[in-house]
């Protein structure tokens, strides 16, 4: 896992001056600190269609090309993740542009769904990630074996049918069940830690 | 089946992307009809989304994302450095330039003329756009909304335009708005990467946000992976890069040469109005290595011309590009904070306090004169201001010779040599490009290139010459000259032949009325024949007496040596 790699405050406040005095370098720094919250981020908020990566990358781009606005001693992930709503404001609103919008670009409602829910902290989505990790260790192997064919393996749904005995809709059953299993198994974490914190 | 079952069915085979388009609207009635389904769905896409996120982290994407975005960054180290430096005048020069648009269009035999009524008017255009730069000092934010794709000017090398100032470093060109460049050369980027240079003259226009319109002169283009499809315009020809680097050069008469460098360039003919050629036989792809002359319009010889790898620049030539300093209490720029400067095609900023110290240690002149400016009171001795980092203190108007020397200058006795001797604190190591900064106090009444000068080595031996400093690198009209803060000026009534009597005679005070501003110039070593990563301690200074203005040298340092 790319944790135990993740600059310390110390490093990135280092990091930060060297890039203000124009050591492109030290950027990596600050790529490394927050590309995983800002990915995960804009995976659960980037609507189909939209490449998570790219937005990430574009923001990324943007916050070095723009650096000489952000004030050093100020919250520099508050910034990027400014920069990467509007970023990703710019790609929807392209992507709403192009003709046949709702075949390319998927329902509305889940795209005002998931804008709506832009509030939460990136700590917060960082914590659902976390959590989600040990729901998917804690799921049922025969789920889990889905979840791991179709998102680490990425092979189609024919091909897992045919590797577990089943048939293609039983297939999307399966993931359909996992799917609706760890999210319920997210949001009682969730509950349960915001008990605990309150 | 229940709506709940359905709704399953359905949203399934959307993350799967198996939906088909009667589906999907089926899929839209059930999302409308149920806003808990909304919920529903947006929470499994989030777990779907968070799902493919692990299994990205598991084959140790981190790394791969951290190289591929910094493969993206701008190439030059210091570019959001230089765009500090120029985003003064951002929003209202582009607005200026518009009002300036109907500016009619020049073609090279029209601009010859004018450009020696230009010289004659410059100080005159100069003096008038220097008030823009006083208003637009508070130009220095741009909202996050405004952060669309634009054009820029990426950085510049002895620009002059016609009738007006270059634009500043970093700040936006304006779409459609023709620009001539008589001489220089600037770099022009384009929001997916793509950059191009020009060389002046030449006439161009930026047409979109993917393409320039080049009517004459010569330029190179290139435009990296994600930039592909950008394309230059001529009169008679549409150039479509297919990837990567290819020079254009249009001539007086229109005919267009192309040069490959790397990847392709697809080339269309246009017709008088501007329109492509639909017939594929128009349509000439060049590979690398390639070349070809196209001809005007209505002309269908397309003539092969030798491969000139030379024809493309890759960069600007090596220069300093602009520098930060203090402000003072009256607005002007005091003390030096950092020099950015390009070495060996490398953009660096270096910090005023990395810079190598340099003090005058012998000065001679064999008549009276001001040979100090700074404050109102010195320190004592007076010439340890020429070391400090102020950019308004230091000796002044030394004498010269118009001829440069051939022999090492005399430093004492009855025969000294008229000048003035520097020395660094540690010795400076002749790298690739300027080893030395230099900074002159200049106001309008001056030349605007800068006050002409001689540099000569201490010792002379076989292979060492002088050099002679002609054109700063941030002249009178480089927007990146700062405006100073006030100083006085100390005036010698007797003759001022020694450091010595520099330290130690009477003089008048008087404080500056006009403002000053402050050009640079970059000294490379090699030009005075000093082999590449040689030590050297000083040099000797003179005015080149190419007219009544003398070289003001307020600070001068010795470039930290290149780590390798």
């Amino acid at each position: 896992m790319a944790s135990n790699r993740i600059p310390d405050d110390a490093q990135v406040d280092a990091a930060l001056e060297r890039v203000s005095r124009g050591d492109t370098a030290a950027f990596a720094v600050i790529v490394r600190r927050h590309e995983r919250s800002l990915r995960t981020w804009l995976a659960v908020h980037t609507p189909p269609g939209v490449d998570v990566d790219d937005i990430a990358q574009r923001s990324f781009v943007a916050a070095f090309t723009r650096f000489h606005e952000f004030e050093l001693g100020t919250n520099f992930e508050a910034w990027l993740f400014t920069i990467a709503k509007f970023q990703l404001r710019t790609e929807t609103t392209r992507l709403r542009r192009i003709a046949d919008y709702h075949t390319r670009y998927g329902p509305d409602l889940l795209q005002r769904e998931l804008a709506r829910r832009s509030d939460s902290s990136s700590e917060a989505w960082k914590l659902r990630l976390e959590y989600l990790q040990g729901c998917l260790e804690a799921l049922d192997e025969r789920l889990r074996r889905f979840v791991s064919w179709r998102y680490d393996e990425e092979i189609s749904l024919d091909e897992m049918a045919t590797r577990s005995g089943r048939s293609v809709p039983a297939v999307k059953k399966q993931l359909w069940k996992a799917r609706q299993l760890l999210h319920q198994c997210v949001k009682s974490r969730m509950t349960a830690s915001e008990g605990g914190a309150s | 089946m229940s709506t709940q079952e359905r709704f399953a069915e359905l949203w399934t085979d959307y993350l799967e992307g198996e939906l088909e388009e009667v589906d999907l609207k089926e899929l839209q009635e059930l999302l409308t009809a149920d806003e808990s389904l909304v919920h529903q769905a947006a929470d499994l896409f989030q777990t779907h989304r968070l799902l493919g996120l692990i299994a990205a982290e598991k084959f140790d994407s981190q790394e791969a994302f951290v190289n591929e975005t910094l493969a993206l960054l701008p190439k030059n180290d210091s570019d959001f450095s230089k765009r500090v430096m120029s985003e003064l005048l951002n929003s209202k020069s582009v607005t200026d330039d518009q009002q300036r648009s109907s500016t009619r269009k020049l073609g090279l035999r029209q601009i010859a003329p004018v450009l020696l009524g230009c010289i004659a008017l410059s100080l005159v255009i100069v003096s008038v756009l220097s008030q823009r730069f006083d208003d637009n000092d508070t130009h220095q934010m741009i909202a996050l909304e405004e952060a669309l794709p634009e054009v820029r000017m990426a950085s510049s090398s002895h620009p002059k335009f016609f009738g007006e100032l270059a634009p500043p470093i970093g700040s936006l060109l304006a779409p459609q708005r023709e620009y001539v460049l008589m001489s220089g050369m600037i770099e022009v980027e384009f929001p997916a990467g793509a950059s191009v240079i020009m060389e002046g003259p030449a006439v161009f226009r930026i047409s979109s946000d993917e393409s320039l319109a080049l009517d004459v002169g010569r330029c190179s283009v290139h435009a990296p992976p994600g930039a592909e499809g950008f394309r230059i315009d001529t009169p008679n020809t549409r150039i479509v890069d297919r990837g990567t680097r290819f020079a254009v050069n249009v001539s007086e008469s229109t005919e267009t040469d192309v040069q490959v460098l790397e990847g392709a360039a697809d080339v269309y003919d246009v017709d008088q109005n501007g329109k492509v050629d639909q017939d594929r036989s128009s349509e000439t792809r060049l590979a690398i290595g390639e070349a070809k002359r196209f001809a005007a319009t209505g002309a269908s010889s397309k003539n092969t011309l030798p491969f000139d790898p030379t024809s493309y620049r890759h960069s600007l030539p090596d220069r300093v590009v602009s520098y930060k300093a203090t402000v003072a209490a009256d607005g002007g720029a005091e003390n030096l904070v950092s020099v950015t400067i390009q070495r060996g095609g490398r953009i660096i900023e270096v910090l005023a306090d990395e810079l190598i110290p340099a003090q005058v240690s012998s000065f001679y002149a064999p008549g009276s004169g001001a040979f100090l400016c700074g404050p109102e009171t010195f320190p004592n001795p007076r010439s340890s201001i020429s070391i400090d980092h102020n950019l308004v203190t230091g000796i002044i108007n030394p004498a010269g010779s118009r001829e440069p020397l051939t022999e090492s200058p005399v430093l004492d006795g009855d025969d000294k040599t008229p000048g003035m001797a520097i020395r660094f604190d540690s010795p400076v190591i002749n790298g690739p490009g300027a080893d030395v900064v230099l900074f002159d106090l200049q106001t309008f009444a001056n030349p605007p290139d800068g006050d002409a000068f001689h540099v000569s080595p201490i010792v002379f031996r076989e292979g060492l010459r002088s050099h002679t400093i002609q054109k700063y690198d941030l002249t009178m009209e480089s927007p990146e000259s700062l405006y100073l803060t006030n100083f006085h000026v100390h005036f010698f009534e007797e003759k001022t032949d020694s450091l010595e009597k520099l330290n130690s005679l009477e003089t008048k005070t008087h404080q500056q009325a006009i403002k000053f501003r402050g050009l640079a110039v970059g000294i490379d070593l090699s030009d005075m024949g000093y082999a590449e990563g040689e030590a050297v301690s000083g040099f000797f200074i003179q005015d080149a007496l190419d007219d009544a203005h003398h070289v003001d040298p307020v600070f001068i340092g010795g470039l930290p040596e290149i780590k390798k």
